[in-house]
């Protein structure tokens, strides 16, 4: 398509006008990866809290910790050690200047 | 609670030193405001977007669980028990959330509109709309506002446990170390306060930690197995699952509607700055949460209910009741750190808002820099005065005007970012129908008028409901100018003249 010259203030205009900036794809996939992983570790945390946690007096004991109180401790953990592989593995290095690239993974 | 006088003078003379060296470090670091490119406010407000991975993820950490972690959810957790142990580990992914989800976002488009501040950003998306940037203004200085006063309260209280002097002297303390860091150095001066307060309450946490579970003399399961014989009732959910969601929503995901925390995604230097900042970040405020809830089993143990002042004081009191008088000394100068730290960034985005987005933007487009830089200055001092005077006046528990003004944060900004990033048909039409309804119902649903709440903070729906609202007024009304949803999503933008 012949790419029209639009005046900036104009609201008359087709969203498919305007390419999109590769970086902006990636950060939206980055978005919505770090919004899952959240919701993982909300639904586990959750899921702990209510279902894992009975009657006190028959609690379950691993190493000496409620079991609930046990799994909780490993899932914050595991979120932080989480956050430490999607920031160290998923998330891409680019140029946060005016224009600028998604720097390739070495 | 009663001190020994000679344990009391301990306390002082370690927490004078740390504020001396804390000065020392301010006023040494102002050469920082005098060098690097840009114009005043622009080095005033974002540090000529070079900030490091401690000061990015200590401005982070230190703004959202700075005050809280060490007075305010203890304390709900000593009052309400397991529930409100895992509502405060939600705030534990702040730095992903903020700096994840928004960090790269922001950070290109605003330099692609020579930002400086989250509301002059924000305007900006919203065909630079004058009502947009009021409205936003508004509710940055009223709920932020608010924010900044129950934080400095919660640090005056401590003070006030620890060393037996007035509660007032601690506040002005605070204040005047405020002022200081933020006039002499802008943003940069309240970053490089902050990693030193970062380090130093990571220090008394783990110290305070290690000291406090030895205390009981049952040893750590010991005295968690003790206190569910004892207290089983303690250890079941308070309340339903909807109050525990509503603070997964508002303590975790929605971290990002905070000005002062939003700040540092318009001030960091580049990605890989952003990426390790996460990971500092995430693991500091864990060993925070971590230390401090997982002490809430031995303050629980030790404190009978109603042999605290207050709740907020469990940590402070077992402070000072088990531990060496330095050691309590360097706690008391981590919960100060800890409030200077949120303090001192939220008074520099109240100024930012105040001055820079108020009154330059709106009012007086044509002021001289100079001018603005006189007005800046007396705006800091204002600010900080303004929050000392209503925070004289305390109130009870802390979290709960915490949370009241995050909530009222939220509902004015969760869509107005996330749709402005992320969806090019939001529009200025929609985004003032969006921050008025949100304030509206969540006013309304807060005090009871509108029932809907669902058996959730009242924030949850109100947010929910005006993000509806926002979307629908914006598809009815016509898109955001091309040179706008360009710059904020396309490849090759117009460049402004």
């Amino acid at each position: 398509m012949e790419k029209r010259t639009i005046d900036p203030m104009s609201r008359d205009y087709d969203f498919s006008e305007i390419e999109p900036d590769p970086r902006f794809v990636q950060t939206g996939k980055e978005f919505w990866i770090t919004l899952g992983v959240y919701g993982v570790y909300m639904v586990l945390m959750i899921g702990n809290l209510f279902l894992v946690n009975g009657d006190p007096a028959e609690y379950t004991y691993i190493m000496g910790f409620p079991l609930w109180i046990f799994l909780q401790i490993c899932i914050l953990v595991g979120m932080v050690v989480s956050v430490l592989l999607v920031t160290s593995f998923v998330y891409q290095d680019m140029d946060i200047t005016p224009h600028g690239q998604i720097r390739p993974r070495k | 609670m009663e001190l020994s006088s000679s344990t009391r003078t301990t306390i002082i003379i370690v927490f004078a030193l740390y504020t001396v060296l804390l000065l020392g470090y301010s006023l040494y670091s102002r050469k920082a405001m005098k060098s690097g490119k840009g114009d005043y406010l622009s080095k005033f407000y974002t540090g000529g977007r070079s900030g490091g991975v401690l000061t990015t993820a200590m401005m982070v950490s230190a703004g959202v669980a700075g005050a809280g972690v060490f007075m305010g959810v203890p304390g709900f957790t000593y009052t309400f028990g397991a529930i409100w142990m895992v509502c405060s580990f939600w705030s534990m992914c702040t730095n992903f959330m903020v700096l994840g989800l928004i960090g790269k976002r922001v950070g290109i488009v605003a330099r692609r509109t020579n930002s400086q501040t989250f509301v002059e950003l924000l305007m900006h998306r919203y065909n630079k709309n004058k009502i947009v940037g009021m409205l936003c203004g508004l509710v940055v200085l009223f709920f932020l506002g608010a924010f900044a006063v129950s934080t400095i309260t919660g640090g005056g209280r401590i003070f006030q446990i620890l060393t037996g002097q007035d509660y007032r002297i601690g506040l002005a303390i605070f204040t005047v170390l405020v002022i200081i860091a933020a006039i002499t150095g802008g943003i940069k001066g309240v970053a490089t306060a902050i990693v030193i307060q970062g380090i130093v309450m990571t220090v008394s946490v783990v110290v305070l930690f290690i000291m406090g579970i030895s205390s009981t003399g049952l040893g750590y399961t010991g005295t968690i197995q003790a206190l569910v014989r004892s207290d089983p009732d303690w250890f079941r959910p308070a309340s339903g699952i909807g109050m525990v969601f509503s603070y997964a929503f508002l303590w975790g995901v929605t971290t990002f509607t905070m000005p002062h925390v939003t700040m540092t995604a318009l001030t960091y230097k580049d990605t890989a700055t952003l990426h390790n900042a996460i990971k500092v970040g995430t693991v500091v405020v864990a060993i925070w949460l971590m230390g401090l809830n997982g002490l809430c089993f031995t303050v629980k143990y030790l404190f009978a209910e109603g042999t605290l002042a207050t709740p907020d004081l469990g940590v402070p009191t077992l402070a000072v009741t088990v531990m060496p008088a330095w050691a309590a000394g360097l706690v008391l100068a981590g919960v100060c750190g800890a409030v200077q730290s949120s303090v001192g960034g939220m008074v520099v985005s109240l100024a930012g808002t105040l001055i820079s987005d108020l009154y330059k933007n709106l009012i007086n487009p044509k002021v001289k820099p100079e001018e603005l830089k006189k007005l800046n200055t007396i705006g800091i001092v204002v600010i900080s005065l303004v929050i000392f005077v209503f925070a004289c006046n305390p109130p009870q528990l802390l979290a709960s005007l915490i949370t009241y003004a995050t909530g009222g944060m939220t509902v004015a900004f969760f869509h107005t970012v996330l749709l402005g990033l992320f969806w090019k048909r939001a529009n200025e039409y929609g985004a003032i129908s969006g921050i008025v309804s949100g304030i509206v119902l969540y006013l309304l649903i807060n005090s009871g008028v509108l029932p809907i709440s669902l058996g959730m903070n009242a924030c949850i729906m109100a947010t929910c409901l005006s993000t509806l609202i926002m979307v629908g007024v914006s598809l009815a009304t016509p898109k955001t100018p091309y040179g706008i949803i360009a710059t904020w999503f396309g490849k090759e933008y117009p460049e402004e003249g």
